[in-house]
Parts: structure tokens; sequence; C-alpha cells
């Protein structure tokens, strides 16, 4: 394990919903070395989602302090958040939300339009990132064209084609049948053990949860160790 | 690339939706390049009038009449090669809505007077010799089937009763803004010689004298010359260059320009309405992807540019198709609808064209700015959270 990937210091998390102050996320404190693969479990509401788009810069904290990548990300504007996130997260959706007009080659290349990669190396980059995932002889179809499995396999490639510091997976084999889900968590766990990617991954599905090399639970905006 | 793919990819994601806004926004060009050509139309007399020509009218309202006495008078002015005259023959065909444009001239003086006039010389004598004859414009010709020989049946509004002319030529002009090819001319003396016996006290009238400048001389002078010579009669002149005089007409119909340059402004509005719409309804539907690009790391400014692009993109596309369709229509237009009007031939100028296509581009910016306002103030997780 390394140094610290994510530091977060007494983050709070509240909304007002119908008037009424909800805490989401309540004083949590931790750090995740870098080279984890952490697992943070949870029923639905506990604030894993919230919990990770927190990590990702996506939502801001009500009180605490946010470092991930040596940056403070609470004191950022969206903009440079958003300039800090190109650079080091690589997210992972529940709903693999791929742009249905884009091949998977075209999807997993987006992220690499905010760079200053040629054309020439934007491609080998995209064609390393989907043979990596196995679907390099799927780089020109469609999404609509993908199954379930493989449009998530091509979400996974769009994740780490800009080599981010770190990946972000919500729920990711949550509309995934089992064989697909398997393969992705299989995906995930070559990842961190061949490339050292820091992956922090949020599901409350224990199976997948057991491919991860720490597991934690978020219950009522608190973290806790498992039993 | 990538963005310049998406945007285009994106553009085309919804072939009905987009085929009617291109539709609609090429139906607004269409009837803002008609618009303008009508415009346009107005003021091409003022531009092609001639320098040599000088109109006199009666001082109070064109509408008064002048004695034919004048004729003789303005001739001895200096500077004065030719003196023509001639009065609206007031007729129409079987009834109101196949009226048109006619004139009754002195055609001694008419060919002289308006070189414009291209008829060929078997027809201009026949006509010349036979004072119950007319001369037709090829373009009301077309309208009515009409040709040479042909006794056409009129009914008169202010020139009283019926009449019989037979048409002893067919004309085309060499400068349709001021001898328009929809237009009928029949013999003064003709006209007045029925008026006689119609309308006594309104024979030997005169609309108005179009007097030719000798060459070197300056119109201005003759000008003053000629009001001068009947200032304090009782029917007093108003004389004016012929450019002058025909911008005055337009010039006088100043509440109908104001409103058609209104109306010109109320298409735009509409077409900004149109895209505006189908915009909005694409980005409310695409708003997840958006947050899904913000979350890669695009600012609102990508976003932005990806609306903005597009936009533009259909709102040139309509002008295009706009534009195609207004070369076609103009034809059309012009022989269906202006034909046997005072109307020339409609010619789309490089201006229009422009004129279309700068709205076109103003429409494309105005319409985009909503939605590219919503897009940069939409945080990330509000566009991740969007259900469409």
């Amino acid at each position: 394990m390394g140094d610290p990937v994510v530091s977060l210091h007494n983050v709070t998390k509240t909304y007002i919903r119908g008037g009424t102050e909800v805490s989401v996320i309540r004083d949590l404190s931790f750090v995740i070395p870098a080279g984890t693969f952490l697992a943070i479990m949870g029923p639905s509401g506990s604030g894993k989602s919230t919990l990770l788009n927190v990590m990702a810069g996506i939502d801001r904290p009500t009180s605490g302090s946010v470092v991930v990548a040596g940056t403070r990300l609470d004191q950022l504007s969206e903009g440079e958040m958003a300039r800090w996130r190109a650079r080091h997260i690589g997210y992972v959706f529940q709903t693999y939300n791929l742009i249905p007009v884009l091949t998977a080659a075209e999807n997993v290349e987006l992220p690499l339009a905010l760079t200053h990669l040629t054309r020439r190396e934007r491609a080998e980059h995209v064609k390393t990132a989907l043979r990596l995932v196995g679907l390099g002889d799927r780089m020109d179809h469609y999404p609509r064209q993908l199954s379930g499995g493989q449009e998530q396999r091509v979400g996974v490639a769009r994740a780490i084609v800009s080599d981010p510091t770190m990946i972000l997976a919500d729920e990711p084999t949550g509309n995934l049948d089992r064989e697909s889900a398997d393969d992705i968590l299989t995906l995930l766990a070559r990842l961190n053990r061949e490339l050292g990617k820091t992956i922090v991954m949020v599901t409350h599905d224990p199976r997948a949860a057991e491919r991860a090399q720490m597991i934690r639970h978020l219950e009522k905006g608190l973290l806790e160790m498992p039993p | 690339m990538t963005l310049l793919r998406l945007m285009l990819r994106n553009t085309i994601r919804r072939p009905v939706r987009l085929a009617l806004t291109i539709g609609g926004l090429a139906m607004v060009v269409l009837a803002f390049g008609l618009l303008r050509l009508t415009l346009e139309e107005w003021h091409s007399g003022v531009k092609a009038a001639a320098n040599n020509r000088l109109i006199t009218v009666h001082a109070m309202s064109d509408s008064l009449q002048l004695p034919l006495a004048y004729k003789e008078r303005m001739a001895v002015i200096p500077g004065i090669q030719l003196v023509h005259y001639g009065n609206v023959f007031g007729v129409e065909y079987r009834d109101a809505k196949e009226s048109f444009a006619a004139f009754a001239e002195h055609m001694g003086t008419f060919f002289e007077t308006y070189p414009e006039v291209i008829l060929n010389e078997a027809d201009r004598l026949a006509f010349l010799k036979d004072r119950g004859g007319c001369l037709i414009g090829w373009k009301l010709a077309a309208r009515f089937g009409w040709k040479v020989g042909d006794v056409i049946p009129l009914k008169g509004t202010t020139h009283t009763g019926n009449w019989e002319l037979v048409v002893r030529g067919i004309f085309h002009s060499s400068n349709p803004a001021i001898m328009g090819e929809g237009e009928l001319y029949a013999h003064w003396q003709f006209a007045n010689e029925r008026l006689k016996t119609t309308a006594p006290d309104r024979a030997d009238g005169v609309g108005w004298y179009v007097a030719t400048t000798a060459p070197g001389v300056n119109p201005r002078s003759v000008v003053a010359a000629i009001d001068a010579t009947f200032a304090n009669s009782f029917a007093e002149t108003r004389t004016e260059r012929e450019q002058a005089y025909i911008a005055g007409w337009v010039a006088r119909s100043g509440a109908l320009l104001d409103a058609l340059n209104w109306l010109s402004g109320v298409m735009n509005g509409i077409a900004a309405l149109v895209l505006v719409n189908a915009l909005a309804m694409a980005v409310r539907e695409r708003t997840r992807e958006y947050g899904v690009m913000k979350t890669l790391g695009f600012r609102p400014r990508h976003l932005v540019a990806l609306v903005m692009g597009e936009s533009l993109l259909v709102a040139l596309a309509g002008a295009l198709v706009g534009l195609g369709l207004l070369y076609p229509a103009a034809g059309l237009y012009a022989v269906t609808v202006a034909g046997g009007k005072t109307v020339g031939a409609y010619e789309i100028t490089a201006e229009t064209i422009w004129l279309c296509l700068g709205m076109m581009v103003l429409v494309g910016l105005l319409a985009a700015l909503w939605p590219a306002v919503r897009l940069s103030r939409m945080t990330t997780l509000e566009g991740l959270r969007h259900r469409g």
C-alpha cells in the first residue's frame, strides 16, 4: 500500500428535504492508500453514492476537508474541479451512461478530447483501453449493438483511457447478470493488481464486495468496519 | 474532432424533428426572402429611373388632371427635347380580381420617351395605325392567354363603359422596374374621345407629363423652369426627376414599408421560437449525457459550444433550404402573383442572400442562448440525476 490517495477529515454532508435537514454523511474521516481496491457497502440511502461523488468532486461536502490525489477539493471552483477530475478520476456508472450516438471507440475517446494528444495518439490509447477490456473487436459498434456487460466494459475502458489516478465505480455491476458482473469485477481486480490502479467501488452486493481488497460499511452516514 | 462528431451526430439524432425544424425555418426564410424581394422591387424603380426624364403632375395631387394645353408651353422651355403625356386608363378584365395596370399614352411620343419598350417593327407600326389597338406586356399576355389580334373586352372603372381593344403587339421591357411587363398601353386620343361623351368634364385632361431633357442639359434647371412657367396658374405643377418621383411614391407608402420591416422582425422571432423549442427539447433529453460529460471533465464552455454549434448548423440548414426554395418561388411569384400587376421581375440579389443567412445566424445564436445558459448553470450532479 502506498501513500494516501484519498484523505477525508470530518466530512459531513447534509441536504434539506421538505424543510428538514437530512444528514447523509456524518463526521466521516478516513484515508485510502494508493493502490487499494476498496468496496464501500451499505443499504440504499446509506450515503454510499454521495460519498463517492464527494471523492469524485461531483458533490461538495457541507463541512470537512476532502483531499484527493494531493488536491483539496472543497476549495476548488466548478471549472477547476472539472479540470482536476479529467486528470485524476475515471468514473464507472451503474447505468453505463454511454453516449448513444457515438461508437464504442468514440465513447472511449471522449475524455481524451480534453487532452493535447494527437489524433494518432488518441487512437492508440483507445485501442489499448478497449483491448484491455476485451472489446478490441467491437470498436465500431454503437452502444445499442452491445450487450449490457459489453457496454459496461466500454464504460470501464472510458474510465481508464486517460490513465487517471483513481477509478470510482458506482454500483458497476448493479445492472448486469451474474456472468457479466463477474467479468467486470475480474476486470477491475486486474486493473488494480496489474496496473496498480486505486479503485473505490460502491456496491450493496456482498459477492461483488468480496472481490475487493478492503470492505467498509456505511450505515446511516457512518463508516463501520465489517463484523 | 470527437466533439465536432458528437455535435453533428446530436444534430441528426432525431431525423423527423430535425426535418420539421429545418422545414419550419426554411418557410420563414422563404417568407422573409419574398418580403425582401418585394421591398427591393419597390426600390428598384428608383435605381432604374432614367436621368433625363422629368415627371410633371398637378401640384396639389397626383390624381388631379393638368390641361392638355400645357404640352405646347412645356415644349418651348429651353432644355426640353420632347414632351410626352398620359393618363391612368381605369379598366379591368372580367372582374376586379382580374385588374391590372393600364395606361392611356400619347403614342406620337411614347416610343421615343420610353426606349425600354422592346417590340418588333411590324407590331409597332400596326399599333400606331390602330387607335383602338393596345400593347400588352408579355406577362399580361401570359396571364390571360392573350395573343396578337385578339379583341379584349374590358370593363371601365375610371373610364366608364365597355371597351374593346385589339392586341396589336406584345412587348418586352429592357427595364421592367420602370416599364412593367404586366401592363397595358392604349392610345390616349382613343380614350379621350370616349371621355368626351361619357365624362366630358374629364376630357382633354392629362394625368402626367414626361419631359425628356436634351443631352448636356442639367435636369434640375429644367425642373425649376417648368414649375415656374405654371406658377400662379389655376393648375400649378410639381415637377421631379423620374428617380425622385418614384422615390416619393415609395416614401408615401412609408407606413406599409414600416409594417413590412416589422414583419421581418416578427419572422425572425418566429424562426427563433421554432429553433428554441426544438433545441430546448433536445437539450432536455440529453441533460444526463451532459452530466456524464461534466463528470468526465468537460467544462460548461464545451457544452455551450456543442449546443451553439448544433443551433447554428440547424439554422444554416434552414437558411440554405429556404434560399433553395426562394429561387423557384421568386420566379413563380413574379409570373403568377405579380405577373399582371405593376411589379417587375423578381431577382434575388446578393444582399437578400446575405440578409437571409445573417438572419439565420442571429436566430441560431439567440435560440441557443437559453439552453446554453441552463447548461452552464447546471451542476454535474443535477445532470446525472436528471430523468428525461
